[in-house]
């Protein structure tokens, strides 16, 4: 026997009918069999405007970002717009049914799998990663993504949506070059006179040593005189006035004493200039876009060494420099950051009626690498506090300052570097900037 | 007679202990001392006396804008050089006001025992320590008040044009010569001496101008000035002015802008008389030529000009203002130009009150091949240039 249930959309228009048939002939059906058919009726076509429903919704996100996906609650890419096959080079059949995590690199693609979290709170999570193309290149997004609820297994889908960053980033490249060259023209100048002051007493000292062997020579020549055989006539004392007088005219107790620091002061100059043109090589040293394990001891030594000028009329470093492990980083932008805060901590001093200190400290921290830079200048009151991170806000004088220092320091500690910036300043008593780098490169969790 | 001292003030000691070897060959000629900053110099100055200062420019605590300045006010005998690494603009331009001279590190020693050398030398024949403490405390020259406004205008504006600029300029006293001692040193840039205004604002350029202008130090106001000082200061303006505006066409070309330049400074020792030095009372020095205390208004300046570093031709030309002439067959000279303009002046309204009109060589010099030879009415040239600069100064 059959029994049929209607199945109609919600405005009534029929759709079809759903049937039932015993499957055990002489067995009754359930007293309830209509009332189950219908249900179930109703369910099939929930279904088909669910489906319905998705289908829009799906093209409706086509329209959103570069491309949009969405996984079932295994990580499984259930659906991906057709722009996915234009950004990544996959095509949608090669990547239907793949996990998500094939195309990402890998960390992040666990992150995204595991649960959001508090999904309540934090409805859509925003990830920077990169995305795999079919060439095998990765392209950087950012993927926005949400919960997809998904009633049928109880697991959560996502929902998300990639946007390309490598325009962004080219922007952002340019804004950091910008900021590259505005402290490169201020520390030109300083640089230019660290350079010419050991340039003038390197030539002074090598004059003087010029001069010097000259008298030396003069001083050889009477002795020789003195030796000579055929001067066979002249007395023993004679020759030693002789050689005396040759002595006082060079004045030999100076050049004895003066030679050899004049000769340790021009190779330490020299060494200076060395030294300084090093530094400015490793500061200046370009970052490829791959991280690479670096010794931030060092990479403060080498900024402040390029940077001596802009602070040594103003203060003293201190540097206390602990045991840190080589911290995977882009080291030429970290360069930059120590630059930036070292230039303010000494233009915080300047106004200072006796001379300021400014103390560098770093040390490992569980997993993080912390570098401390504290001045003891003017501080900066809570309401500034609050702005200094803002592009363009500076308080510098007009061609000074850009106002574009600390908020490259904020896009490459925290963004870039998965870092924390902890500022502590008091007005009159100074500021402290206190950064924590991981030191695997790797945000941890929470941060 | 005592030798000569020098005190070198740098906060490298790096660099004394070179300047002390290398310049150990002047030991015979010269005492020399050393100081690491402002506050021992200053000291070392309070406890002798020397004649020249050769000081870094950045230094911590006190630098050497403020120990210059320090030392133009307590110490104005002696004569203050720049020696200096730093290469920017706005710290050159603080010291600029403050030093005579200067010098780039890294220079030669030759180049600094040049000019220590030249420093040493005073040129007042008769009161040569009485002059120098005048000149030397100078450090800039204020503008006539009725040039204030047309300096401001063609310097403050945010777009400047070029050809006012160096109009403005080429017509003051104290910014002409503080140009041009500027433009003397290879510190801001220059290659060869200059000696045309023109030449100074294309070799500084017009931001650096305007930075000299705007320090006010410069374009500093004469409000503090009597009436009877600025007349007197009109009067030698409208002469000066004048004559450098024939002179051009008097002068050889070769010889055309240090004679321009002698002529718009022929004066200047007035400047600092009447209204630069503490020596001074600020009033008119009766007679005007008298100068301050018996000492004469060119020998001042003509100190000035020197302790500034301007150029020689320039320099002589000045002293030389009231020395009479002869028409050289070789040339006229500067000095011959500029004593020719002013004598063409002298029978104008614009003429120097404090000066002869000597009609007799003024006919000698005009019959020289070099003013004679073209079909130019002097005289009517002299009164044209009278006439403008009446308009540019009325009384």
């Amino acid at each position: 026997m059959f029994i049929g249930a209607p199945i109609t959309d919600h405005a009534g228009e029929p759709l079809g009918v759903l049937w039932a048939a015993d499957g055990q002939p002489g067995l009754l059906p359930p007293a309830n069999a209509g009332e189950l058919l219908t249900a179930m009726a109703n369910q099939v076509a929930l279904c088909g405007e669910v489906e319905q429903a998705r289908l829009q919704y799906d093209r409706a996100l086509s329209l959103v970002g570069e491309a949009a996906f969405r996984c079932d609650g295994n990580g499984v890419i259930a659906w991906v717009s057709p722009s996915w096959a234009t950004l990544t080079g996959h095509t949608v059949d090669t990547t239907v049914r793949q996990p998500l995590s094939h195309f990402l690199d890998s960390d992040l693609g666990n992150l995204i799998s595991d649960p959001l979290g508090d999904t309540d709170d934090a409805p859509m999570r925003r990830v920077e990663c990169s995305l795999l193309t079919a060439s095998g290149d990765g392209i950087p997004v950012e993927l926005a993504v949400t919960r997809f609820p998904s009633p049928d297994t109880g697991a959560c889908g996502l929902l998300g949506v990639v946007t390309d960053l490598r325009a962004r980033r080219q922007r952002a490249l340019e804004d950091r070059h910008d900021q590259k060259l505005e402290s490169l023209g201020r520390l030109s100048a300083g640089i230019a006179h660290e350079i010419n002051t050991p340039i003038q007493f390197v030539g002074d000292n090598t004059r003087f040593l010029a001069e010097a062997y000259q008298e030396m020579l003069a001083l050889l020549l009477v002795y020789r005189g003195c030796m000579d055989a055929s001067s066979g006539g002249l007395s023993w004392e004679e020759r030693r006035e002789r050689a005396t007088a040759g002595e006082q005219k060079a004045d030999i107790d100076y050049l004895t004493t003066e030679v050899p620091v004049a000769v340790a002061q021009s190779l330490e100059g020299i060494e200076r200039v060395a030294s300084l043109v090093r530094a400015m090589k490793s500061f200046s040293y370009k970052d490829s876009s791959d991280r690479s394990y670096a010794d931030l001891n060092e990479a403060l030594t080498t900024t402040l060494t390029v940077a001596r000028n802009e602070v040594k009329y103003v203060a003293d470093v201190v540097l206390d420099l602990g045991d840190l492990p080589e911290v995977l980083c882009h080291v030429g932008d970290l360069n930059q950051v120590f630059l930036n805060l070292l230039v303010n901590a000494a233009d915080a001093l300047e106004d200072k009626e006796e001379r300021g200190q400014i103390r560098i400290t770093t040390r490992a921290e569980d997993s993080m690498a912390v570098i401390s830079i504290v001045d003891n200048g003017c501080g900066m009151p809570p309401e500034l506090q609050r702005v200094i991170f803002e592009p363009f806000f500076t308080t510098k004088e007009v061609g000074k300052g850009t106002g574009q220092g600390l908020p490259l320091v904020r896009a490459v500690v925290i963004d870039k570097h998965g870092g924390t910036i902890e500022v502590n300043s008091e007005v009159g008593l100074g500021t402290e900037f206190v950064l924590r780098l991981p030191v695997d490169g790797r945000r941890s969790n929470g941060a | 007679m005592n030798k000569p001292r020098v005190l070198f003030v740098d906060d490298e000691p790096r660099i004394l202990d070179g300047l002390r070897r290398s310049l150990r060959g002047r030991r015979q000629d010269w005492d020399m001392s050393f100081a690491a900053g402002g506050a021992e110099a200053l000291d070392e100055l309070a406890e002798s006396t020397f004649d020249v200062i050769v000081s870094d420019m950045r230094m911590p605590g006190m630098d050497g804008a403020e120990l210059l300045t320090l030392v133009s006010e307590r110490h104005p005998e002696v004569a203050r050089v720049v020696l200096s690494g730093h290469t920017e603009r706005e710290a050159a331009i603080k010291v600029a006001v403050a030093g005579h001279r200067f010098l780039t590190k890294p220079s030669e020693p030759d180049a600094v025992i040049a000019i220590i050398e030249q420093l040493m030398v005073l040129t007042s024949q008769t009161h040569p320590v009485a002059v120098r403490r005048i000149a030397g405390a100078v450090r800039s020259l204020p503008s006539l008040p009725a040039h204030i406004d047309q300096l401001s205008a063609a310097f403050r504006g945010p777009d400047i044009e070029l050809r006012t600029a160096v109009d403005a300029a080429s017509h003051d006293v104290g910014l002409t010569a503080k140009l041009l001692q500027l433009s003397n040193s290879a510190f801001f840039g220059a290659r060869t001496r200059i000696a045309s205004v023109d030449s100074v604002v294309n070799a500084l350029g017009v931001p650096t101008i305007q930075a000299l202008v705007g320090l006010g130090q410069v374009l500093s106001s004469s409000l503090a000035w009597d009436a009877p000082a600025e007349r007197h200061l009109s009067i030698a303006w409208r002469h000066a002015a004048a004559c450098a505006s024939i002179v051009g066409s008097m002068a050889s070309p070769g010889n055309r802008p240090y004679a321009q330049a002698a002529s718009l400074l022929q004066d200047i020792g007035r400047f600092v008389c009447v209204t630069g030095s503490k020596s001074c009372d600020g009033t008119v020095p009766e007679p005007v030529d008298a100068g301050c205390a018996g000492i004469p208004c060119r020998d001042v300046g003509v100190e000035l000009l020197h302790l500034w570093g301007l150029p020689a031709p320039i320099i002589s030309a000045v002293a030389a203002r009231d020395t009479p002439q002869q028409a050289s067959p070789s040339g006229l000279g500067v000095s011959g130009a500029v004593r020719a303009a002013h004598l063409l002046l002298q029978q104008t309204s614009s003429r120097d009150p404090s000066a002869g009109t000597h009609e007799d060589e003024l006919e000698a010099l005009l019959t020289h091949p070099q003013l004679a030879s073209g079909s130019v009415d002097w005289h009517a040239a002299a009164a044209a240039a009278s006439e403008r600069a009446m308009q540019r100064a009325p009384e």
